[in-house]
């Protein structure tokens, strides 16, 4: 099972066309697995469209002409006080996912799963009378 | 006898690295032919599996000559009695030998008088307490003594229970040799011949050099039967390659005094000019033998456990493809979390320098890497047997690789978007039992 800060921020940049198609064909087969987490995409989605559509209605605050919300719009200033409005209108699991978001794209965890058991697991530990860190294969 | 008997097995067990992946299939730089190992003697093949009869024997790896009508050969010879040796070893080596059987004797008869005339004592009571090692030549100085000095050898060992048994039993040394079988004519002309382990050997670019790993000393020697030969690096460690220019070698140089085998080991990969200075360009961790490759964009491929210090003492890490170029500059290949095995040392660069083929010595898995996207191909799963072939590219897009489909194992032929074809059907059981070692 993924963790929530993890499945978050896949969503959230899926919502947001970062996803390579390979990582998002990836998400896909996850969420049609998992009920709890489409609900959770579904949440995203929803955030994530009322987010572009505050923006439409009101682009002064975007102060582009740009109608779209691009990823890397959402930290200017001004996107920021549309996110907020959003925020209070009540999509406090976007804040969460800001919050919670890791420093590195946590893709890692989601393929890891893909390769479980292909090749031959070692365990490294000190081994005193060679005087080296020994690596022997897990039973 | 028993005393250098168990010694001269020990070093055998040493030195034969019974689960290691080998190099049994090498392609020409054409793609017409590959010259396949076997246990009857080098073969050539083509690419539907047809085998000659064999061109070589005593044959431990063969690597090609650009040109595609040679091969330069590693090839093991065993002598059984001190005339052959003298006849086969270089006379510095015959010296050496003669001179250390002279005071083999005495220190035989120090040995077993230090373990109470109990052979099988002596290793833990004398060699291992003046921490004697083991080498290479011990198996010459007993025959040598065995052929020349019979009576002193009998006098020293008289003591021991069944000595007369002990001197009868057979006594063998492995002479090792580089040389170059020229196709046409079959003719075959000895570079090297040493009673030290002779290791990888690669022909340069242009054709007009071979470098060859002596134990670990990396040297150089012209292919036009020159006898000089300049040394390029020492403490050398797995496999090396020539950059695409000829002009320089990349290979991994050991931090530690010695190789420890099934452990941690740090090195540093190297490029150096054959008569330039060594260029560092890369430090790395790994629990398997080295394998380092030149892209044809001068890059160099290597692999390292991902290791970032500090870290938990028995943490576990993964091995990671780098590339390293000239200036230093590393890049991680791309590749999903455990994708790849922990053990990165048995892999083949296609000749683009595009994919990788990777097994391991712990399972039959097959796969192949893309190391600009990161992308692996499962090209063969896991079944019950552990790998001890290297796979082998024919060209860019066509690999040959060792599995078991069924019963026993073969040698299957793989291009992308297919399925893969056996090639070995007819082969003998005896030609491909070691491909293979299949679960017991």
């Amino acid at each position: 099972m993924m963790n929530p800060e993890t499945l978050q921020a896949l969503l959230m940049d899926r919502e947001l066309g970062e996803l390579s198609p390979e990582v998002a064909e990836l998400l896909d087969a996850y969420l049609a697995a998992n009920p709890a987490a489409r609900r959770e995409a579904e949440a995203v989605a929803r955030t994530v469209q009322t987010t572009r559509e505050t923006v439409r209605r009101f682009p002064e605050l975007a102060g582009s002409d740009n109608r779209v919300v691009s990823f890397a719009a959402l930290f200017s200033p001004w996107l920021a006080r549309a996110a907020a409005v959003v925020v209070v209108a009540g999509a406090a699991a976007w804040l969460g996912y800001w919050a919670g978001r890791p420093v590195a794209p946590p893709v890692v965890r989601t393929e890891h799963k893909q390769f479980e058991g292909l090749w031959t697991q070692y365990q490294p530990a000190y081994d005193a009378r060679r005087g080296v860190t020994a690596v022997t294969k897990n039973p | 006898m028993r005393i250098a008997n168990t010694c001269v097995a020990l070093l055998a067990l040493l030195l034969a690295g019974g689960c290691r992946v080998e190099e049994r299939m090498v392609w020409s730089p054409d793609g017409s032919r590959a010259a396949v190992l076997l246990p009857q003697g080098l073969c050539l093949m083509d690419p539907n599996g047809t085998l000659s009869s064999p061109v070589a024997n005593n044959v431990t790896a063969a690597a090609w000559l650009p040109n595609g009508q040679g091969l330069v050969l590693r090839r093991e010879i065993s002598v059984t009695n001190w005339t052959d040796a003298v006849r086969l070893l270089p006379p510095a080596e015959i010296a050496t030998v003669e001179s250390l059987a002279r005071g083999m004797i005495d220190v035989m008869k120090g040995a077993l008088a230090a373990a109470g005339g109990d052979a099988s004592a002596v290793d833990e009571k004398f060699f291992k307490p003046l921490h004697i090692e083991m080498s290479e030549y011990l198996s010459a100085i007993l025959l040598c003594l065995r052929d020349t000095r019979p009576a002193e050898l009998r006098q020293a060992v008289q003591g021991v229970r069944d000595w007369e048994k002990m001197l009868s039993e057979p006594v063998e040394v492995k002479a090792n040799e580089l040389s170059i079988l020229q196709l046409a004519g079959n003719s075959t002309r000895v570079l090297e011949r040493t009673i030290q382990e002779l290791g990888e050997a690669h022909p340069s670019p242009d054709g007009r050099a071979v470098a060859f790993l002596r134990r670990s000393t990396l040297s150089v020697a012209p292919l036009d039967g020159g006898t000089n030969r300049v040394c390029v690096a020492e403490n050398v460690v797995g496999d090396f390659d020539w950059t695409p220019d000829g002009k320089a070698l990349v290979y991994a140089v050991r931090l530690h005094e010695k190789w420890e085998a099934n452990a941690v080991n740090l090195v540093r990969i190297e490029r150096r000019a054959v008569e330039g200075e060594a260029l560092p360009l890369a430090s790395a961790s790994v629990a398997f033998l080295p394998r380092v490759r030149c892209l044809t964009d001068g890059r160099v491929l290597f692999a390292s456990l991902a290791l970032q210090l500090p870290a938990p003492a028995n943490a576990a890490q993964e091995a990671r493809f780098y590339l390293v170029d000239p200036a230093q500059r590393i890049e991680t290949v791309p590749s999903p979390a455990g994708a790849l095995p922990a053990e990165l040392g048995s892999f083949a660069l296609s000749p683009d320098g595009r994919q990788v083929a990777v097994v391991e010595s712990g399972s039959d898995v097959v796969a192949v890497l893309d190391l600009a996207s990161g992308a692996l191909e499962v090209v063969s799963p896991k079944r019950n047997g552990k790998c001890r072939t290297l796979p082998s590219w024919r060209n860019a897009n066509e690999l040959y690789f060792a599995a078991l489909p069924q019963a026993r194992p073969e040698w299957l032929r793989w291009t992308k978007g297919n399925a893969p074809h056996v090639i070995s059907r007819q082969w003998t059981d005896e030609s491909v039992k070691n491909l293979i070692e299949q679960g017991k």
